[in-house]
């Protein structure tokens, strides 16, 4: 058994002039034993990005009600990503985050930006990265994790 | 989407804000940016005057891109009234000392008659106040944390596809200011992302001389190693900002400076970092 422990703190501005607010999100998950190298990679930057997103939303006040919560879909989900299209998920956009983790595993599996446009154009019918929604972006995160693995 | 809408959904990038950072002030950067400190004094004439010649040509070219039918000899006039509502919005608050409001009018609308009369009638617009939001991808492939966020200000296509930025400045521009230009780079590179292959990038520049104002039009083209350079560049810029390394641009106090709206905050900062990180820590 293994366990990993991530955390994520960020320092946004306070209301005074001159100050600053400390954020700060610790999770500790266990992960299956046998895991490749490349796997708990993959564990760490998928608890990395959760906990990014979360003391985020908490920052910018933006916490999905519990109506928003588990919108995220992949896409085996039976509702094909093109027909979610843009905003067809949860309404929020993809994040910085999302699309920092997304351009990341591009750069690992050798998929270069026109490709991933491509892909996101075909897949998706959106015109780019920043126009996916949030669980398209998700499902595309998903996409991008197959291929590494494959 | 607007630009506006644009900038408002997520931290970002833009030419001005990595031209701020990189070329001119990483200090007045942040206190505008990162600190968000509330800007001291009035507007700048400049600042006013521009938004008005602005809207005079998307209102021009925006006729021209639909077919649409336009008095020019009436955009001259019309740039007063933008003028006054543009002074209207920002609470009468501006810097009148270089210029006073009737001569601003009154040079404004020179400017735009002469930009109008020097339009190519051959030229197709194909878009106005074009916008974008696009990653940023270094030579290796690595991607910053904030994408690219701009707005062209016209794109135009006479055998070659065009992004035009229009200008009004009081002298004219250098082949080396034209050739390095970061604004050339993100405009491209934004347009291309987002609207195809585009092959030019061209200043129309409105030089304001004493006798009566010229005309110039500088092209300059960019490659995808330019576009990594941005990207390196941008990259660059979210370390400085990660470590909070904001330094105030010593040499700067003829041009940059003066138009800084910080420089109370700028004189006191060494004072203040010391509170600044008892404060964060």
């Amino acid at each position: 058994m293994l366990r990993l422990s991530c955390s994520y703190s960020r320092k946004a501005q306070a209301e005074e002039a001159y100050s600053s607010r400390s954020y700060h999100a610790g999770l500790e998950v266990e992960l299956p034993a046998g895991l490749t190298g490349d796997q708990i990679d993959d564990q760490v930057h998928n608890t990395f990005e959760q906990l990014r997103r979360a003391v985020e939303a908490e920052i910018s006040g933006q916490v999905p009600s519990n109506g928003d919560k588990g919108a995220h879909q992949s896409p085996d989900a039976g509702n094909s990503p093109a027909k979610r299209g843009r905003n067809g998920g949860n309404g929020r956009r993809i994040s910085n985050a999302q699309a920092k983790f997304a351009l990341d595993l591009a750069r690992r599996n050798g998929v270069t930006l026109a490709d991933l446009d491509q892909m996101i154009r075909d897949e998706w019918g959106v015109g780019g990265l920043y126009d996916m929604d949030a669980s398209s972006a998700s499902a595309l995160i998903d996409t991008l994790k197959v291929k590494k693995a494959a | 989407m607007t630009l506006m809408e644009l900038r408002d959904e997520r931290p970002h990038w833009s030419y001005s804000s990595l031209n701020c950072l990189l070329n001119v002030c990483s200090l007045q950067w942040a206190f505008e940016r990162h600190w968000k400190l509330p800007p001291e004094g009035p507007v700048s004439a400049a600042l006013v005057t521009g938004s008005a010649y602005h809207r005079c040509l998307e209102l021009e070219a925006t006729a021209r891109m639909n077919g649409e039918a336009i008095q020019r000899g009436k955009l001259p006039d019309l740039f007063t009234t933008l003028l006054e509502r543009q002074v209207e919005q920002d609470g009468g608050e501006v810097d009148w000392k270089e210029i006073d409001q009737e001569s601003a009018a009154n040079e404004g609308r020179r400017l735009v008659q002469c930009h109008i009369e020097n339009i190519d009638p051959e030229e197709q617009v194909v878009a106005v106040n074009h916008t974008f939001c696009t990653p940023l991808v270094d030579a290796q492939g690595n991607a910053t944390e904030r994408p690219l966020v701009g707005e062209a200000d016209c794109v135009v296509e006479n055998g070659k596809r065009t992004v035009v930025d229009w200008k009004t400045s009081k002298t004219r521009y250098s082949s080396w200011k034209v050739a390095k230009s970061m604004q050339g780079t993100a405009m491209l590179y934004g347009v291309r992302q987002s609207l195809g292959p585009v092959d030019v990038f061209r200043f129309d520049l409105v030089v304001k001389l004493k006798r009566a104002p010229a005309f110039e039009r500088y092209e300059t083209t960019r490659n995808q190693d330019d576009y990594h350079r941005l990207a390196s560049l941008a990259l660059m810029a979210e370390k400085i900002v990660k470590n909070e390394t904001f330094h105030p641009c010593e040499g700067g106090f003829a041009s940059p400076c003066g138009f800084c709206r910080y420089k109370a905050a700028c004189k006191a900062w060494h004072r203040d970092r010391e509170r600044l990180i008892s404060v964060a820590a």
